[in-house]
Protein backbone atom coordinates (compact mmCIF):
# COMPACT_ATOMS: atom_id res chain seq x y z
CA UNK A 1 0.00 0.00 0.00
CA UNK A 2 3.03 2.32 0.45
CA UNK A 3 2.89 3.13 -3.86
CA UNK A 4 -0.65 4.19 -3.42
CA UNK A 5 -1.80 7.78 -2.70
CA UNK A 6 -2.87 8.46 0.61
CA UNK A 7 -6.36 9.24 1.62
CA UNK A 8 -5.51 12.44 2.34
CA UNK A 9 -4.29 13.22 -1.32
CA UNK A 10 -6.95 11.32 -2.80
CA UNK A 11 -9.86 13.45 -0.56
CA UNK A 12 -7.89 16.70 -1.81
CA UNK A 13 -8.12 15.33 -5.60
CA UNK A 14 -11.45 14.26 -5.40
CA UNK A 15 -12.75 17.86 -4.05
CA UNK A 16 -11.75 19.23 -7.03
CA UNK A 17 -13.36 16.69 -9.46
CA UNK A 18 -10.71 14.28 -10.14
CA UNK A 19 -12.82 11.54 -11.01
CA UNK A 20 -10.20 8.38 -10.68
CA UNK A 21 -9.43 10.28 -7.06
CA UNK A 22 -12.93 9.57 -6.63
CA UNK A 23 -12.95 6.27 -7.95
CA UNK A 24 -9.71 5.15 -6.07
CA UNK A 25 -11.57 6.16 -2.46
CA UNK A 26 -15.08 4.40 -3.78
CA UNK A 27 -12.56 1.38 -4.39
CA UNK A 28 -10.81 1.36 -1.22
CA UNK A 29 -13.32 1.86 1.30
CA UNK A 30 -16.72 0.07 -0.63
CA UNK A 31 -15.77 -3.29 0.78
CA UNK A 32 -14.57 -2.02 4.40
CA UNK A 33 -17.88 0.51 4.59
CA UNK A 34 -20.21 -2.95 3.83
CA UNK A 35 -18.02 -4.50 7.08
CA UNK A 36 -18.76 -2.08 9.52
CA UNK A 37 -22.47 -1.91 8.00
CA UNK A 38 -22.49 -5.27 8.43
CA UNK A 39 -21.05 -5.29 11.91
CA UNK A 40 -24.15 -2.94 13.26
CA UNK A 41 -26.67 -4.49 11.21
CA UNK A 42 -25.87 -8.40 10.59
CA UNK A 43 -28.18 -8.59 7.33
CA UNK A 44 -26.06 -8.89 4.68
CA UNK A 45 -28.05 -7.09 2.00
CA UNK A 46 -29.17 -4.39 3.89
CA UNK A 47 -25.46 -3.48 5.18
CA UNK A 48 -24.54 -3.58 1.05
CA UNK A 49 -27.17 -0.89 0.73
CA UNK A 50 -26.07 1.34 3.63
CA UNK A 51 -22.47 1.08 2.95
CA UNK A 52 -23.25 1.98 -1.02
CA UNK A 53 -25.71 5.19 0.05
CA UNK A 54 -23.10 6.25 3.35
CA UNK A 55 -20.40 5.69 0.67
CA UNK A 56 -21.91 7.70 -2.01
CA UNK A 57 -23.05 10.50 0.46
CA UNK A 58 -19.84 11.15 1.87
CA UNK A 59 -18.53 11.28 -1.63
CA UNK A 60 -20.33 13.96 -2.48
CA UNK A 61 -20.06 15.85 0.61
CA UNK A 62 -16.19 15.35 1.05
CA UNK A 63 -16.22 19.34 1.74
CA UNK A 64 -17.51 18.37 4.91
CA UNK A 65 -14.45 16.05 5.55
CA UNK A 66 -12.78 18.18 8.01
CA UNK A 67 -9.19 15.86 8.32
CA UNK A 68 -8.88 14.49 4.58
CA UNK A 69 -6.30 12.18 6.45
CA UNK A 70 -9.08 11.05 8.57
CA UNK A 71 -11.35 10.22 5.74
CA UNK A 72 -12.05 6.81 6.68
CA UNK A 73 -13.10 7.43 10.22
CA UNK A 74 -15.49 10.02 9.23
CA UNK A 75 -16.84 7.97 6.67
CA UNK A 76 -17.12 4.65 9.08
CA UNK A 77 -19.14 6.84 11.67
CA UNK A 78 -21.79 7.95 8.74
CA UNK A 79 -21.67 4.34 7.96
CA UNK A 80 -22.75 3.31 11.59
CA UNK A 81 -24.93 6.19 12.08
CA UNK A 82 -27.32 5.15 8.80
CA UNK A 83 -27.30 1.19 9.52
CA UNK A 84 -27.96 2.58 13.17
CA UNK A 85 -31.18 4.74 11.42
CA UNK A 86 -31.83 1.70 9.37
CA UNK A 87 -32.66 -0.73 12.77
CA UNK A 88 -34.85 1.82 14.64
CA UNK A 89 -37.02 1.78 11.21
CA UNK A 90 -37.05 -1.19 10.29
CA UNK A 91 -36.39 -3.48 13.10
CA UNK A 92 -33.82 -5.46 11.44
CA UNK A 93 -33.38 -8.12 14.16
CA UNK A 94 -36.63 -9.52 13.73
CA UNK A 95 -36.31 -9.84 10.11
CA UNK A 96 -32.99 -12.12 10.57
CA UNK A 97 -34.72 -15.69 9.35
CA UNK A 98 -36.73 -14.03 6.46
CA UNK A 99 -33.34 -13.38 4.41
CA UNK A 100 -33.42 -16.59 2.30
CA UNK A 101 -37.31 -15.86 1.79
CA UNK A 102 -36.20 -12.26 0.67
CA UNK A 103 -33.69 -13.36 -2.09
CA UNK A 104 -30.77 -11.46 -1.24
CA UNK A 105 -28.90 -13.83 -2.65
CA UNK A 106 -29.97 -16.68 -5.32
CA UNK A 107 -27.92 -19.66 -3.83
CA UNK A 108 -28.25 -23.16 -4.62
CA UNK A 109 -25.84 -23.74 -1.77
CA UNK A 110 -28.15 -24.41 1.50
CA UNK A 111 -25.31 -25.06 3.39
CA UNK A 112 -23.49 -21.90 2.77
CA UNK A 113 -26.94 -20.03 3.80
CA UNK A 114 -26.36 -22.11 6.92
CA UNK A 115 -23.33 -21.37 8.00
CA UNK A 116 -23.83 -17.74 6.65
CA UNK A 117 -27.03 -17.50 9.42
CA UNK A 118 -24.71 -19.03 11.75
CA UNK A 119 -21.51 -16.51 11.25
CA UNK A 120 -24.16 -13.79 11.79
CA UNK A 121 -25.44 -15.10 14.65
CA UNK A 122 -22.08 -15.79 16.75
CA UNK A 123 -21.17 -11.98 15.64
CA UNK A 124 -23.99 -11.28 17.97
CA UNK A 125 -21.84 -12.11 20.50
CA UNK A 126 -19.81 -9.64 20.18
CA UNK A 127 -19.37 -6.01 20.64
CA UNK A 128 -19.53 -3.21 17.99
CA UNK A 129 -16.09 -2.61 17.81
CA UNK A 130 -15.19 -6.53 17.75
CA UNK A 131 -17.63 -7.13 14.88
CA UNK A 132 -15.99 -4.03 13.07
CA UNK A 133 -12.47 -5.73 13.75
CA UNK A 134 -13.36 -8.82 12.67
CA UNK A 135 -14.64 -8.18 9.61
CA UNK A 136 -12.48 -5.49 8.71
CA UNK A 137 -9.45 -8.23 9.08
CA UNK A 138 -11.01 -11.33 8.23
CA UNK A 139 -13.69 -10.23 5.71
CA UNK A 140 -11.77 -7.64 4.03
CA UNK A 141 -7.85 -8.15 5.13
CA UNK A 142 -7.33 -5.18 6.78
CA UNK A 143 -4.28 -5.02 9.11
CA UNK A 144 -3.52 -4.06 12.05
CA UNK A 145 -2.18 -0.65 11.30
CA UNK A 146 -5.09 -0.23 8.72
CA UNK A 147 -8.36 -0.67 11.58
CA UNK A 148 -6.35 1.23 14.32
CA UNK A 149 -5.93 4.34 12.14
CA UNK A 150 -10.07 3.97 10.39
CA UNK A 151 -11.37 3.24 13.89
CA UNK A 152 -9.16 5.18 15.94
CA UNK A 153 -8.10 2.72 18.58
CA UNK A 154 -4.56 1.52 19.10
CA UNK A 155 -2.84 -1.35 17.62
CA UNK A 156 -3.00 -3.29 20.73
CA UNK A 157 -6.58 -3.00 21.10
CA UNK A 158 -7.16 -4.45 17.32
CA UNK A 159 -5.21 -7.02 18.12
CA UNK A 160 -6.79 -8.01 21.26
CA UNK A 161 -10.67 -7.38 20.01
CA UNK A 162 -9.78 -9.60 17.26
CA UNK A 163 -8.21 -12.40 19.69
CA UNK A 164 -11.25 -12.03 21.39
CA UNK A 165 -13.25 -12.34 18.82
CA UNK A 166 -12.11 -15.33 16.82
CA UNK A 167 -12.68 -16.88 20.25
CA UNK A 168 -15.90 -16.27 20.81
CA UNK A 169 -17.37 -17.18 17.27
CA UNK A 170 -15.33 -20.10 17.04
CA UNK A 171 -16.71 -21.39 20.48
CA UNK A 172 -20.12 -20.36 19.05
CA UNK A 173 -19.93 -22.35 16.01
CA UNK A 174 -18.05 -25.31 17.13
CA UNK A 175 -21.26 -25.71 19.86
CA UNK A 176 -24.19 -23.97 18.04
CA UNK A 177 -26.82 -23.42 20.44
CA UNK A 178 -30.17 -25.44 20.30
CA UNK A 179 -32.03 -22.38 19.12
CA UNK A 180 -29.07 -21.67 16.08
CA UNK A 181 -29.54 -25.34 14.89
CA UNK A 182 -33.84 -25.00 14.82
CA UNK A 183 -33.34 -21.95 12.87
CA UNK A 184 -30.64 -23.60 10.49
CA UNK B 1 -1.83 -15.49 19.53
CA UNK B 2 -4.75 -16.57 16.97
CA UNK B 3 -3.39 -16.24 13.62
CA UNK B 4 -6.02 -18.31 12.07
CA UNK B 5 -8.75 -16.28 10.37
CA UNK B 6 -12.15 -16.88 10.52
CA UNK B 7 -13.76 -17.56 6.78
CA UNK B 8 -16.26 -14.99 7.07
CA UNK B 9 -16.66 -15.90 2.84
CA UNK B 10 -20.48 -16.52 2.89
CA UNK B 11 -20.74 -13.00 4.01
CA UNK B 12 -19.10 -11.71 0.95
CA UNK B 13 -20.90 -9.04 -0.59
CA UNK B 14 -18.51 -8.36 -3.78
CA UNK B 15 -16.68 -11.55 -4.24
CA UNK B 16 -16.89 -11.21 -8.04
CA UNK B 17 -14.24 -8.51 -8.84
CA UNK B 18 -16.14 -7.48 -12.01
CA UNK B 19 -19.24 -6.45 -10.31
CA UNK B 20 -17.18 -5.04 -7.82
CA UNK B 21 -14.88 -2.53 -10.34
CA UNK B 22 -18.59 -2.05 -11.76
CA UNK B 23 -20.23 -0.84 -8.62
CA UNK B 24 -16.92 1.28 -7.54
CA UNK B 25 -17.26 2.63 -11.27
CA UNK B 26 -20.82 3.52 -10.76
CA UNK B 27 -20.29 5.04 -7.42
CA UNK B 28 -18.24 7.49 -8.41
CA UNK B 29 -19.87 8.68 -11.29
CA UNK B 30 -22.98 8.98 -9.33
CA UNK B 31 -20.90 10.95 -6.73
CA UNK B 32 -19.72 13.20 -9.35
CA UNK B 33 -23.27 13.62 -10.96
CA UNK B 34 -24.81 16.87 -9.51
CA UNK B 35 -26.41 16.10 -6.95
CA UNK B 36 -30.57 17.37 -7.24
CA UNK B 37 -30.81 21.37 -5.87
CA UNK B 38 -31.15 21.00 -1.35
CA UNK B 39 -33.56 23.87 -2.00
CA UNK B 40 -35.98 21.40 -4.21
CA UNK B 41 -35.57 18.13 -2.19
CA UNK B 42 -36.62 20.60 0.68
CA UNK B 43 -39.39 21.63 -1.68
CA UNK B 44 -40.82 18.28 -2.98
CA UNK B 45 -40.43 16.75 1.18
CA UNK B 46 -42.57 19.55 2.54
CA UNK B 47 -44.59 19.72 -0.14
CA UNK B 48 -45.57 16.12 0.52
CA UNK B 49 -45.92 16.60 4.41
CA UNK B 50 -48.40 19.85 3.18
CA UNK B 51 -50.31 17.82 0.63
CA UNK B 52 -51.15 14.88 3.46
CA UNK B 53 -52.05 17.72 5.98
CA UNK B 54 -54.32 19.19 3.42
CA UNK B 55 -56.04 16.21 2.44
CA UNK B 56 -56.59 15.07 6.54
CA UNK B 57 -58.28 18.72 6.84
CA UNK B 58 -60.18 18.37 3.54
CA UNK B 59 -61.66 15.15 5.16
CA UNK B 60 -62.76 16.28 9.11
CA UNK B 61 -64.23 19.85 7.18
CA UNK B 62 -66.22 16.80 5.06
CA UNK B 63 -66.85 14.89 7.67
CA UNK B 64 -67.45 16.93 10.84
CA UNK B 65 -71.32 18.36 9.77
CA UNK B 66 -72.45 15.07 8.52
CA UNK B 67 -72.08 13.69 12.13
CA UNK B 68 -73.77 16.30 13.75
CA UNK B 69 -77.83 15.51 14.45
CA UNK B 70 -80.43 17.00 13.52
CA UNK B 71 -83.11 17.92 15.69
CA UNK B 72 -83.25 20.63 18.57
CA UNK B 73 -80.85 22.74 17.76
CA UNK B 74 -77.23 22.13 19.28
CA UNK B 75 -75.89 24.18 21.88
CA UNK B 76 -72.42 24.95 21.89
CA UNK B 77 -70.00 27.27 23.21
CA UNK B 78 -68.09 29.58 20.53
CA UNK B 79 -64.93 27.87 22.14
CA UNK B 80 -66.06 24.68 21.19
CA UNK B 81 -67.61 24.81 17.88
CA UNK B 82 -66.58 27.11 14.39
CA UNK B 83 -69.38 29.72 14.09
CA UNK B 84 -69.89 28.51 10.50
CA UNK B 85 -70.39 24.65 11.42
CA UNK B 86 -72.55 25.58 14.10
CA UNK B 87 -74.80 27.81 11.87
CA UNK B 88 -75.08 25.64 9.22
CA UNK B 89 -76.14 22.97 11.19
CA UNK B 90 -78.96 25.05 12.58
CA UNK B 91 -79.52 25.87 9.36
CA UNK B 92 -80.21 22.30 8.25
CA UNK B 93 -82.19 21.19 11.44
CA UNK B 94 -84.20 24.35 10.05
CA UNK B 95 -84.73 24.94 13.33
CA UNK B 96 -84.35 28.81 14.67
CA UNK B 97 -82.00 28.94 17.74
CA UNK B 98 -83.59 30.88 20.93
CA UNK B 99 -82.20 34.13 22.42
CA UNK B 100 -80.12 31.99 25.13
CA UNK B 101 -78.75 29.92 22.73
CA UNK B 102 -77.36 32.63 20.68
CA UNK B 103 -76.19 34.31 23.50
CA UNK B 104 -74.44 31.20 24.78
CA UNK B 105 -73.28 30.88 21.25
CA UNK B 106 -71.58 34.04 20.93
CA UNK B 107 -69.88 33.52 24.54
CA UNK B 108 -71.67 36.16 26.45
CA UNK B 109 -71.98 33.78 28.98
CA UNK B 110 -68.17 33.62 29.02
CA UNK B 111 -68.36 37.36 29.88
CA UNK B 112 -69.56 37.37 33.22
Amino acid sequence: MNAEPSDGDLVVRARRGDEPAMEALAHRYLRASYAVALSVLRHPADAEDVSQEALLTALRCLDQCRDPARFAAWLFQSVRHRALKQITHRRIRARHADEVERGAVVEADGERVVLRHRLLTALELLTPTQREVVLLHDLEGWTHPEIATALEVSEVMSRQHLFVARRAMREHLAHPSTEDSENG
Amino acid sequence: MDDQRLDLSSLDRHADPARYRQRVSALAAAALAPAPHPLLTQFVTWGRVAAAVGAVLAVVTWAVPRTTTPGSPPVASSRQVDPVFQVAAWARAGAIPGDANLLAFAGVSDAR
